[in-house]
């Protein structure tokens, strides 16, 4: 019989319900469509933080404006393109800047602490065309950050104050934080070449309360001349198009190459007008992707000062920074796809629901309306009662984002599609629907386009670097292909490797469809076997006789017995505590609370509370030194994060070295000669390294590409390390691999998630 | 630091200057969320426009989350917001309307014998009970994180769900029709 009618058993039903529930998934193109929506919206407010709302709107449209006509001028006349051919520089971290007349810079970097925040104006660049002003605010305590207050924080822009009293605004800028502090690097309207002094205004903190820190800064600063060795690079101008395509523009172009110390800098557009003749449309193109002559895709960067997320005139701006110069030659830059949204598609059709229609009523008018060169097809609309739904098909590549009903405003309307030319718009009205004849209007409608648009750059003196042999690969073990080959065709263990990992990964095996109840921490054999979870729960680290587990979770730390299976809460510890590690005798453990982002010890039983670091660096504890005297840590700055070691005893703090890098894991090996630390380089990109614990004797371990490589941890003997490897092959799920630090083997192990410690 | 193994206090924290936290916080929390509304609401296209208005105003409002309650239950107090905003924009019957007889739903039920089963007997349990039922399962939220939501005692949240656990298996057969 039918399994409904035996009642089930409590946790069955429980099953039921979550199956139940779960049903159905969002679709994946409306997960990523929002997720590229929120970052646009991210870095627009970004852009509000650092320019303030309403004045600071001008001063912002003025710049695009100036751009917008200087961009025009580019892109139109070659005669204006060969005459700045001469004029143009590159300066790192500037950006493009007009080189003819005399570069001046800062003239020494200029400092002010008030309250134990320091503001320093660490660069400035001026061109005849821009200023660029970098400062940095450092040591912002914690507790003076908005924590939810209804009250707006800082957000007012920083000005120059010139001798005369006039003020110059920032048009544009970027930022980068790290906790305590955060960079500001803004571009000022140029400054008149006699005027050498100027005064940076900082009206308050940024996310900061207004009256709790310092105020109405104001930083005086000089300029002079560059000296003779500032870099300035050379910018050449790349002639419109040699090789017209056969019927219209090409719409990818490149029109400037910037040859640095070691690569180029590519800079060019994606212009909108040459996409089609017939319609005035603005692209958003994805970002160009770059081959060389073999085909292989070529990573690169975006420089910061050159990233743009603005559209003007139809043109979108790319910049990709190539960290080499040998190539096999020409490179091939491509954009695949672009989306549009197609103002000029609004059209207006009649719609009849007669005068009294009915809740539940379905029309199907099957009525095919021109948009433009496009069609669509009115399949059905249906009346609710308090509103239509449309339904569309298209049969190109388009999708009707938003209709109106010409006269009437809905209250509320949504829409959605599966991506094949398919709509479904909801329009909802507060009172009485509007009836009768109905004049329907398009509002957004989005067309992709499929390219590929391509075209090919090399050097001039191509021919001397192009690359006799395959590209250089760089010297890591644990490479692309090394892990694909030991992922494929696991090798069973060497003997000599032994002992007992505790990780953090999914615990209970949930298909596809992983949610963060089933993500915890588990101990298991090397080999796989063996395999203890404890439970939800994250950081956690092993004793080092490999008997408790200790680890965060909602109220605090835990310590959970392995021959028992059970935990408990550490006493005095709290929800804002994180990242346990045992000491070396197994007495205490060391954590970061961040309450006040400080290293903290404990024993295990909640006695001998005690903090071990103060200030501003919000902190992230690596482990204890080997003898148990002290603690490693990273400090967050504006370069990175800096290793040190602080004496538990005395206090005292030993600097080691900077991972330039914010995504970045360490550990130190058990003699606590050697580090261990993984870096993020570029966007999606990662490396692992190890060195010695002043940075010398750099050695690279691991180049994995964009797959994750994170949590690096040494085996007992210190002569392999363990880290949790996320690529295309691992199903979204990290897999421990190892890595020989002698013979270069890479060993995929059965086990899934990341490691935090690998005990005998 | 690797973002993914922060909690979400300390990710709403970085997220106030980095994109990348609030990527991960969003990627935590939109498949528990879509869900919930999508089983609040019935229906595909309002749940996913409800999911984008709650991300948006998260991340607009960042700055006045409180970081001593929790993110997920600060988020769905959102979701609460926004979905009666839209029941003032919509009447209620029209709502109910839409939940209960959405061709979506329905279509997603007719191919599950058991949920369909389901179906017919929570139609009889009253709004509070499926509210926890909702937040616990599509939502996937702890108890703690549900009591600070709905403003009540962790144990009233935990008797609540049991004892509707206990009714569903006691009228399992009531169901099938």
């Amino acid at each position: 019989m039918s399994k409904k009618h035996t009642p089930p058993m409590p946790e069955e039903l429980e099953k039921e319900l979550q199956d139940y529930y779960a049903s159905p998934e969002p679709r994946p193109e409306f997960i990523s469509r929002l997720e590229r929506g929120l970052h646009s919206k991210f870095k627009e407010q970004e852009q509000k933080r650092m320019f303030g709302n309403s004045k600071k709107k001008l001063a912002w449209g003025f710049g695009l404006a100036l751009a917008a006509v200087l961009i025009g001028l580019l892109v139109t006349s070659p005669t204006v393109v060969a005459a700045m051919k001469r004029l143009l520089g590159y300066i790192s971290g500037v950006g493009l800047v007009e080189s003819e007349s005399p570069i001046r810079i800062l003239a020494e970097p200029v400092a002010q602490t008030r309250d134990g925040i320091t503001i320093t104006v660490k660069e400035a660049v001026l061109s005849s065309d821009k200023t660029v002003i970098t400062f940095t605010v450092e040591n912002i305590p914690f507790d003076k950050l908005s924590h939810g207050e209804d009250v707006p924080v800082c957000a007012i822009p920083q000005e120059l104050r010139l001798p005369d009293g006039s003020i110059v605004q920032s048009v544009s800028g970027n930022a980068t934080g790290w906790g305590s502090g955060y960079e500001y690097h803004l571009t000022y309207a140029s400054i008149p070449a006699d005027v050498n002094e100027a005064t940076l205004l900082v009206p308050c903190i940024q996310d900061v309360l207004p009256g709790v820190l310092p105020e109405n800064w104001e930083l005086p600063i000089r300029f002079i001349p560059a000296p003779l060795g500032f870099t300035v690079a050379p910018v050449t101008e790349i002639a419109p198009s040699q090789e017209p395509t056969a019927a219209a523009e090409n719409p990818l172009t490149l029109t400037k190459v910037v040859e640095t110390e070691n690569g180029y800098i590519l800079i060019g557009e994606f212009n909108s007008a040459h996409l089609s003749k017939d319609m005035n449309v603005t692209a958003y193109p994805a970002s160009p992707r770059i081959f060389d002559a073999d085909g292989s895709e070529i990573p690169y960067t975006i420089p910061p000062e050159l990233e743009q997320y603005s559209v003007m005139n139809g043109i979108t701006p790319w910049a990709a920074q190539l960290n080499e110069k040998s190539f096999r030659w020409p490179l091939k830059i491509v954009v695949d796809t672009v989306d549009t949204d197609a103002p000029d598609l609004h059209t207006e059709f009649d719609f009849d629901a007669g005068a009294n229609p009915q809740p539940g009523q379905v029309w199907e008018p099957k009525q095919e309306i021109q948009l433009g060169q496009y069609s669509v097809v009115l399949e059905s609309v249906s009346f609710s009662g308090t509103g239509y739904t449309f339904k569309f098909q298209a049969k190109d590549d388009l999708q009707i984002m938003s209709i109106e009903i010409v006269g009437y405003a809905a209250v509320g309307s949504g829409g959605g599609g599966t991506g094949q030319g398919d709509s479904e718009l909801t329009l909802d009205y507060a009172g009485t629907p509007p009836t009768g004849l109905l004049k329907i209007r398009f509002g957004m409608v989005m067309i992709r386009i499929n390219g590929p648009w391509t075209l090919e750059w090399q050097p001039d003196d191509a021919t001397i670097l192009n690359l006799p042999t395959p590209t250089t690969a760089p010297q890591a073990c644990l490479t692309v292909d090394a892990w694909q080959a030991a992922f494929a065709n696991p090798m069973p263990l060497p003997a000599s490797l032994t002992g007992k990992v505790i990780s953090y990964g999914r615990i209970i095996e949930d298909g596809q469809n992983p949610s963060p109840e089933n993500y915890g921490v588990f101990v298991a054999n090397l080999d796989g076997s063996n395999k203890q979870v404890i439970g939800q729960g994250v950081w956690p680290s092993l004793s080092p006789d490999g008997t408790r587990a200790a680890y965060a979770w909602e109220q605090g730390l835990y310590i959970a017995d392995l021959a028992t299976g059970e935990s408990h809460l550490i006493p005095n510890t709290n929800g804002n505590d994180y990242n346990p590690r045992w000491s070396p005798d197994g007495t205490r453990l060391a954590f970061i609370r961040i309450d006040d982002f400080n290293l903290y010890l404990i024993n295990p039983d909640g006695t001998g509370l005690q903090r071990v670091t103060s200030g501003n660096e919000y902190e992230e504890l690596v482990d204890w030194t080997p003898d148990g005297t002290g603690l490693y840590y990273g400090a967050n700055s504006s370069q990175g994060i800096l290793l040190r070691k602080i004496d538990i005893a005395s206090g005292a703090v030993s600097d080691f070295f900077t991972i330039s890098s914010k995504g970045a894991s360490f550990a130190v090996s058990p003699d606590g000669s050697r580090i261990a630390f993984s870096e993020r380089v570029g966007e999606f990109s990662y490396q692992l390294f190890i060195s010695n614990l002043d940075g010398s004797d750099r050695k690279l371990i691991g180049d994995s590409g964009k797959w994750g490589v994170t949590n690096p941890r040494w085996s007992p003997d210190g002569k392999w390390l363990m880290v949790g490897i996320m690529s295309e092959d691992t199903a979204g799920e990290p897999v421990l691999g190892l890595v020989n630090l002698e013979g270069c083997q890479v060993i995929a192990l059965p086990l899934e998630g990341e490691p935090y410690d690998w005990r005998p | 630091m690797d973002y993914s193994q922060l909690d979400d206090a300390a990710l709403a924290k970085e997220a106030r200057r980095d994109a990348e936290a609030f990527t991960i916080l969003y990627r935590r929390y939109v498949t528990p969320l879509y869900r919930y509304l999508y089983h609040r609401l019935g229906n595909v296209k309002d749940a996913e426009d409800l999911t984008a208005q709650v991300f948006t105003d998260a991340l607009e409002g960042l700055a006045s989350y409180r970081e001593h309650g929790r993110f997920s239950s600060w988020l769905f107090t959102i979701a609460h917001r926004r979905l009666i905003d839209l029941y003032r924009q919509r009447p209620a019957d029209s709502l109910h309307e839409i939940a209960d007889g959405s061709p979506d739903l329905q279509s997603v039920f007719e191919q599950n014998e058991m949920h369909a089963h389901l179906d017919k007997l929570l139609r009889k349990l009253d709004e509070e009970r499926l509210e926890i039922l909702r937040l616990r399962f599509a939502a996937g939220l702890g108890f703690s994180e549900i009591a600070s939501l709905l403003k009540r005692s962790e144990g009233a949240v935990k008797m609540t769900l049991y004892r509707t656990l206990d009714w569903l298996k006691t009228n399992w057969e009531n169901g099938h029709e």
